[in-house]
């Protein structure tokens, strides 16, 4: 389970999160929605470790994590997919999910490593037909199929992502949340930050609404979805959105 | 002019070529990890010949200790430069860091002036003994070692960057850095032995050379332009391409000597500034094209 407390957080002197708090469920699938500049981001940087808060805690299984550095949060298992994907662009593949695995050495470790990269594989064929490429000459979809790829490598309890829609045809983007879909029945928790907020709230059992760096609302996604304010703000419904 | 002039010509470029590689690895080295220009290389390479000297001369230790034991200091004043000047202000601009590293060479230079003095120190050669004839031209006997240390430092490059662990999260950290912290890597453990090794290998330079040439205080700075415009010329990206652009530089200054021996510490600075000017990539690299 992971916990957010209160978290304040910005960039230099400019404050972006004031109190934040949210709670992802083991297992469960969070989403962050809201629009741009909302904080969204800044708050999946914050869990991650890679911007430290002002105040506030961020808990995983009930532990303090707050001053854990980002390099040593991954072996924690909070993992970030990271918004415009991040890879290792001449690298192959293969070395891209070998270093998710960075952290996973000893010969035990190794055999579920080779595991979890065919079963990567399997989530995402077409990046097993790709593997000897450089990550760099992939379409924008496999590029973000590895990034989540490569963040399974690291054996993650908490996987956060930070817009994996963004920039990608439909049907790729269905591909990609079918996959979510199925690390979610595996167990695994999930936050979600995302613009399109329908399709967040399709994916996800529960929805934050951000408005401005607070969390204006929150509830099952269900309730959002059908939520009359949500509707005309987020969800575009006064275009005449299904 | 004749063949064996011409032979004796490259020797002496492939010789003072490989020094400027070794210092151009250092440059690339450090570099990859932090998006700096360390200029306080150069001093790494003048702290290896004094050190070696020190150790020779006033400890009396052999050769084959005083080398390595000389490499193995500088590689901890490295990371000592890399904690006390650099780590503390990591958050700050690149220009901000490389002016840091020209202050440091400052303060290498003067500390170095009190500790050994301002005379030059000699060194004797690691196998003493008459050049070696080769097709009519000569090959002094430390080129060999000179050649041989590259080689090595080659070797020993692409096994860490090939084969080693850590040398995949020294390529993660040069490619992207926060994509690298994000993978578990440590990347501010990856800055600091990077510091150590390029210090180490501007060390080795500088010991390799002090029987030929000796050694002062004061030669960090020129040595260091020759290393960076090498660096340059690599176009800063791969160890290879460092070493490639170091032997490069010193076959062009070669080729100059026979016209006007004043222009050869004059070539350095013009390469430099003509590949800036027009292929800021360096000659090896395709320039940088990714999709995003």
């Amino acid at each position: 389970m992971l916990e957010v407390q209160g978290i304040v957080a910005g960039y230099g002197r400019i404050p972006v999160l004031h109190e934040v708090s949210l709670t992802a469920e083991a297992g469960q699938m969070v989403t962050l929605v809201g629009a741009n500049g909302a904080g969204k981001s800044t708050l999946l940087k914050v869990i991650a470790g890679v911007l430290p808060p002002w105040s506030g805690r961020v808990l995983l299984e009930g532990e303090d994590v707050t001053a854990v550095p980002a390099h040593r949060r991954v072996g924690r298992g909070i993992v970030l997919v990271p918004e415009g994907r991040m890879l290792f662009g001449a690298m192959s593949v293969d070395e891209n999910l070998s270093l998710g695995a960075y952290l996973r050495t000893g010969a035990e470790a190794k055999r579920r490593v080779q595991a979890d990269r065919e079963r990567v594989f399997e989530l995402f064929p077409i990046l097993a037909k790709r593997r000897s490429q450089p990550a760099g000459t992939l379409s924008g979809g496999e590029q973000q199929m590895l990034a989540v790829g490569r963040a399974l490598m690291s054996d993650p309890t908490v996987l956060l992502l930070d817009e994996p829609s963004l920039g990608l045809a439909p049907k790729v983007i269905s591909e990609i949340f079918a996959v979510l879909d199925r690390l979610r029945e595996d167990g695994l928790t999930m936050v979600l930050v995302e613009q399109d907020a329908r399709l967040a709230l399709k994916h996800a059992e529960h929805g934050y609404v951000m408005r401005t760096g607070t969390v204006v609302l929150d509830g099952a996604s269900s309730d959002l979805l059908a939520n009359d304010d949500v509707r005309l703000i987020y969800l575009g419904a006064w275009h005449g959105g299904e | 002019m004749e063949t064996s002039e011409l032979l004796q010509l490259v020797i002496a470029g492939l010789k003072n070529g490989s020094i400027y590689a070794l210092l151009a690895l250092g440059f690339t080295i450090v570099y990859a990890a932090t998006n700096v220009i360390n200029f306080a290389q150069g001093e790494f390479y003048m702290l290896g010949g004094m050190f070696a000297v020190f150790a020779f001369t006033r400890f009396g230790l052999p050769l084959v200790l005083a080398v390595p034991v000389a490499v193995l200091v500088v590689a901890g004043i490295g990371v000592l430069f890399e904690r006390l000047a650099i780590r503390p202000r990591k958050d700050a601009e690149p220009m901000a860091l490389i002016i840091i590293t020209v202050g440091g060479s400052l303060v290498f230079a003067s500390l170095a002036r009190h500790a050994f003095g301002s005379d030059a120190l000699p060194l004797p050669e690691f196998t003493p003994g008459p050049s070696i004839p080769f097709a009519g031209a000569a090959i002094e006997r430390q080129a060999l070692w000179i050649w041989g240390i590259v080689l090595v430092t080659v070797a020993g490059l692409t096994f860490l960057y090939g084969k080693t662990r850590l040398g995949r999260a020294m390529r993660a950290c040069m490619q992207n850095r926060e994509a690298a912290r994000l993978m578990g890597i440590d990347t501010a453990r990856v800055v600091m032995i990077s510091f150590g090794l390029a210090a180490a290998l501007g060390a080795l330079a500088g010991v390799a050379v002090t029987p030929l040439t000796s050694t002062r205080f004061d030669i960090g700075a020129g040595i260091a332009v020759k290393g960076f415009a090498a660096a340059i010329l690599g176009g800063l990206g791969s160890p290879l391409a460092a070493v490639a652009g170091g032997l490069l530089l010193g076959l062009i200054e070669q080729a100059v000597i026979p016209f006007s021996s004043a222009l050869k510490d004059v070539v350095a600075l013009a390469v430099l500034l003509a590949v800036l000017f027009l292929r800021p990539q360096g000659l090896f690299r395709r320039s940088r094209r990714e999709k995003v």
